[in-house]
């Protein structure tokens, strides 16, 4: 009844009606802008999809994509994964290192946007910003290699160590630092670069709510959390359900840079096996095996994710 | 309005721009190699190139023979132009442009009979071993290109992707000789069926030095054995005193250093210098009588307890598996430590070009003799004409004229090509006195202090520099070439001469003797279907079991487990077994049933 109601008050334009053909030449330019990434996701996120199948096949390049055997049985390459005695590690490896990334490196840039925010000098917010977004660009082999002379036993992060009255360990050696280092990195690269999308949130906030905020009394806190937070909430809650999707690809050439004898096993997580084992030993259907599974549980994540935010505020989640 | 149709047409034209560079990054035509930056067509070369055929030097030309001459009969190209796509590594110094391969071309044109039209894709030697097999898998290969991945080709040629060279024997004159010179003839080269994927490394060494490179010799600062009446070690025992004898002068203040023993780099396990001392070695291996896995053996645990007792008394640098090449060439240059067990000879070079330390003198002495004699060093080099299978050069099974390229390749084996390619040309890059070639004086002794004769010697493109590869890389390199752009480039010791100047390949030769040779070296033949291969790769460099050995290892070193205990060794090895795709001991029993004795 009241959806019937609904339509009744609506508006209908008459004599006026465009066709589908007209409205879109009438968003051409629109439309011919949203093509390019259209065109880019189709050419290079669903043509490969078909290569998939290379998963389920003994994959002979002579004999293509197609033309090879399938496996016998079908699923032989997630069987060997999963009875590769190192497979749970590498699973919980992955997660591990995904989930604690997450958890430290998305609210991150939310807190300095925030605080960006709350800053009433422009200049110095301005400088701030840049260069809150340089290490976004330093790349990471220039990363990784600064860590490992940072940790070393002659490095910066024991000259901080000894001045805090703590022995001088090599940080390089073993797991024991390597989240810490890992993680430290990741929250320094991104946290500037991250925080533009809430800025650009933030800028949007009605400013006539701080003045009725500032009349009724409302100290900093309140103010972030009654105005500023609401707004950004719920560009937080797209990017989290995306971000979460991606909890299984970590940053594997970090980790690869980051290997070495000592913690080699501790460190091995999905990305690295399949680069490992489709780049360098040129197993093509076995990595593509292994990569599948990921995106399984990737996938799942995402839908869980955003069934999870549906059920509790329908308007944030994204389909 | 005029402004917003201007913005309309701005809009449009970068919409146009974007459209276009993205249609460019997915336009890769099917069989092209990706531009790498640095191809060049070899047609736009033959300029610089003088490649009128028949104006090769006198006494290197291939002109004089050619491939009709050697009783090979080519079929006609219509143009006469042979278009080829080749892929090759470049190493430190690239051979585009340079003169010797300017004259490759020449000669080879000549010795066919045809203009060469030759596309070049040159990738950077790490990447492309990192990525080679990636175009093998995908198919998508040039008409020749260089090999690392040895004998693996061999799946790739099953499957119809690689020419079987076997068909072509006829187009072949020189590679024989180096099949039928190798150790276990013509069966090395070739597969159980007869079939030949690739053309293998060849090594050109007529004053027969079988000298090594890496893991051959111990490097210690002299200046500070010198200063403190010390010297190198000639056995495991003296060697555990002279540690000791350091780590004391250390802790006492007169020896400036920090550790007795570093490492050169976490790429190669400390072990690695310690294993040959053993008689084991830390993967797979041929023992003389049957394959093993070296780092299952009690020779092996032998070694671990002794690097752990070395540990454990403080005399290695905790970061020996954590310091990269930079960090570790930082300590040794800086004078952290005196001993560096483990290493490419060459490194200590370096170290005493880039030390600010006054009177640092790195050098090296043979490895010290263990409990089982001698002790064996690792890649020592066969005499004569000799082939090695881990690197090569393979043909596409598509390519559209075979029989010429199959001659081409031959051709880089022969003597003449060899010469040309090592030596490069007389008068201008050797003389020849008595019958003995030697380089010139620009070369051997370079008004440039910062510069010498390898690097000299590179500039030309000269295969004896070590820095640069000619031709269709690999092609054999003169081992007497190389030693005089190399010869006299360390500090040795040994207890006979005391302290000298020498070269690695030289010294380890010399020093070591023939009972350093190990039977690794000398490895029987071994046919293997490509499933079996792959199986062996598991347990070679590169494989699990060997990342899996080095991070446990490493834990048996540093005392995190337990050396001496027989639970901790029992469990290492089943979890060392347990990296296998295949059962462990029947990858083993496979191979020992495979070989060719």
């Amino acid at each position: 009844m009241a959806k019937k109601a609904k339509a009744a008050t609506a508006p209908v334009p008459v004599g006026n009606k465009k066709t589908f053909w007209q409205l879109l030449w009438k968003q051409r330019t629109l439309l011919l802008m949203a093509a390019l990434p259209v065109i880019m996701v189709f050419i290079f996120k669903y043509v490969p999809i078909y290569g998939v199948l290379i998963a389920f096949k003994n994959f002979k390049a002579s004999k293509g994509v197609w033309g090879s055997d399938w496996l016998d049985p079908f699923w032989k390459n997630f069987q060997v994964f999963f009875k590769n005695v190192n497979s749970g590690q590498i699973i919980w490896n992955t997660l591990k290192v995904g989930t604690l990334t997450l958890l430290f490196t998305f609210p991150a840039p939310i807190a300095f946007a925030i605080l960006l925010n709350e800053l009433r000098g422009k200049v110095y917010k301005r400088v701030v910003q840049t260069v809150s977004y340089i290490p976004h660009f330093i790349s990471v082999v220039v990363i990784c290699s600064m860590l490992n002379g940072f940790g070393s036993t002659t490095g910066l992060f024991n000259d901080i160590r000894e001045l805090l009255g703590m022995a001088r360990v090599d940080m390089n050696n073993g797991s024991t630092y390597f989240l810490l280092m890992y993680i430290g990195s990741a929250v320094w690269q991104g946290v500037g670069w991250g925080s533009i999308i809430y800025l650009s949130a933030l800028s949007n906030v009605d400013t006539s709510l701080y003045d009725v905020a500032n009349i009724d009394g409302a100290n900093r806190w309140q103010k972030i959390k009654n105005i500023v937070w609401p707004t950004i909430m719920p560009t937080t809650t797209v990017l989290l359900i995306m971000n979460v999707g991606n909890v299984l690809n970590s940053d594997y050439t970090k980790i690869l840079l980051m290997q070495n004898d000592t913690n080699r096993s501790q460190l091995e997580v999905i990305g690295t096996f399949v680069y490992r084992e489709g780049i360098q030993n040129g197993r093509f259907a076995y990595a593509t095996a292994v990569n599948l599974f990921v995106s399984v549980i990737c996938f799942i994540l995402v839908f869980g994710a955003n069934t999870i935010t549906r059920k509790l505020n329908p308007e944030n989640s994204l389909w | 309005m005029k402004r917003k149709a201007i913005n309309k047409l701005i809009s449009l034209g970068l919409a146009g721009i974007l459209a276009a560079g993205l249609m460019t990054g997915c336009g890769n035509s099917d069989d092209k190699p990706s531009d790498t930056g640095s191809s060049q067509s070899g047609a736009d070369n033959q300029s610089s190139a003088g490649s009128e055929e028949g104006s090769g030097q006198e006494g290197n030309s291939g002109a004089t023979s050619g491939a009709a001459a050697n009783g090979i009969s080519l079929p006609e190209i219509p143009d006469g132009v042979l278009k080829l796509e080749v892929s090759i590594p470049d190493f430190n110094q690239t051979s585009e442009g340079t003169m010797i391969q300017n004259l490759w071309q020449e000669k080879m044109e000549a010795y066919l009979g045809v203009k060469l039209d030759i596309t070049w894709t040159r990738t950077a030697w790490n990447d492309f071993r990192e990525t080679e097999k990636v175009p093998l898998q995908a198919g998508k290969i040039v008409d020749v290109s260089t090999l690392s991945i040895g004998p693996a080709i061999n799946e790739f040629g099953e499957d119809g992707v690689v020419l079987n060279l076997a068909d072509y024997m006829d187009y072949m004159v020189y590679y024989p000789e180096y099949m039928a010179d190798t150790n276990g003839g013509e069966n090395f080269a070739k597969n159980e069926d007869g079939s030949m994927y690739y053309f293998m490394d060849g090594s050109y060494n007529m004053s027969n030095i079988e000298g090594a490179q890496s893991f051959t010799a111990f490097a210690y600062r002299f200046d500070v054995l010198k200063d403190n009446d010390l010297q190198p070690a000639t056995t495991l025992d003296e060697f555990t005193q002279l540690c000791a004898d350091i780590k004391a002068k250390i802790d006492s203040g007169d020896i400036d250093a920090q550790y007795p023993i570093m490492n050169s780099t976490k790429d190669y396990s400390l072990y690695r210098g310690f294993v040959g001392i053993f008689h084991t070695w830390d993967v797979l291996y041929y023992n003389g009588s049957e394959w093993v896995f070296g780092p299952l053996e009690d020779n092996f645990r032998e070694m671990l307890k002794y690097l752990n007792g070395l540990y454990e008394a403080g005399y290695i640098d905790p970061e020996f598996g954590t310091a990269d090449t930079e960090s570790a060439n930082g300590k040794a240059a800086t004078g952290v430590a005196v001993i560096c067990p483990t290493l490419w000879s060459g490194s200590v070079t370096g170290w005493n070009d880039a030390t600010d330390v006054e009177g640092m003198e790195w050098g090296l002495a043979y490895l010290p003799e263990g409990p089982y004699g001698t002790s064996w060093k690792w890649g020592s080099k066969q005499g004569g004409k000799s082939l090695a299978n881990g690197m090569g050069i393979y043909i596409s099974a598509k390519t559209e004229h075979p029989e010429y390229v199959v001659a081409m390749i031959d051709y880089q084996y022969s003597d003449e090509m060899v010469e040309m390619l090592n030596w490069g040309v007389e008068g201008e890059t050797y003389t020849v006195e008595n019958g003995k070639k030697t380089f010139v004086d620009s070369i051997l002794n370079p008004a440039d202090s910062t510069s010498n004769a390898s690097l000299e010697s590179g500039k030309y493109g000269l295969m004896a520099s070590s820095v640069c590869r000619t031709g269709i890389p690999f092609t054999p390199i003169d081992f007497e070439a190389m030693l005089m752009t190399t010869a006299g480039s360390q500090s040795w010791w040994n207890a006979e001469d005391g302290y000298y100047v020498g070269d690695f390949w030289v010294e380890s030769s010399r020093l070591g003797g023939p009972d350093s040779v190990s039977p690794y070296d000398r490895e029987p033949v071994m046919y293997l279907t490509p499933t079996e291969q792959a199986m062996r790769g598991q347990l070679r460099y590169g494989g699990v079991c060997e990342s899996r050995v080095k991070e446990l290892a490493l834990q048996f070193i540093t005392g995190e487990k337990d050396i001496d205990n027989d639970a901790d060794w029992e469990a290492y090895i089943a979890d060392v077994k347990s990296q296998t795709d295949d059962d462990f001991d029947s990858i083993l029993e496979t191979l020992n049933a495979k070989t060719v004795k």
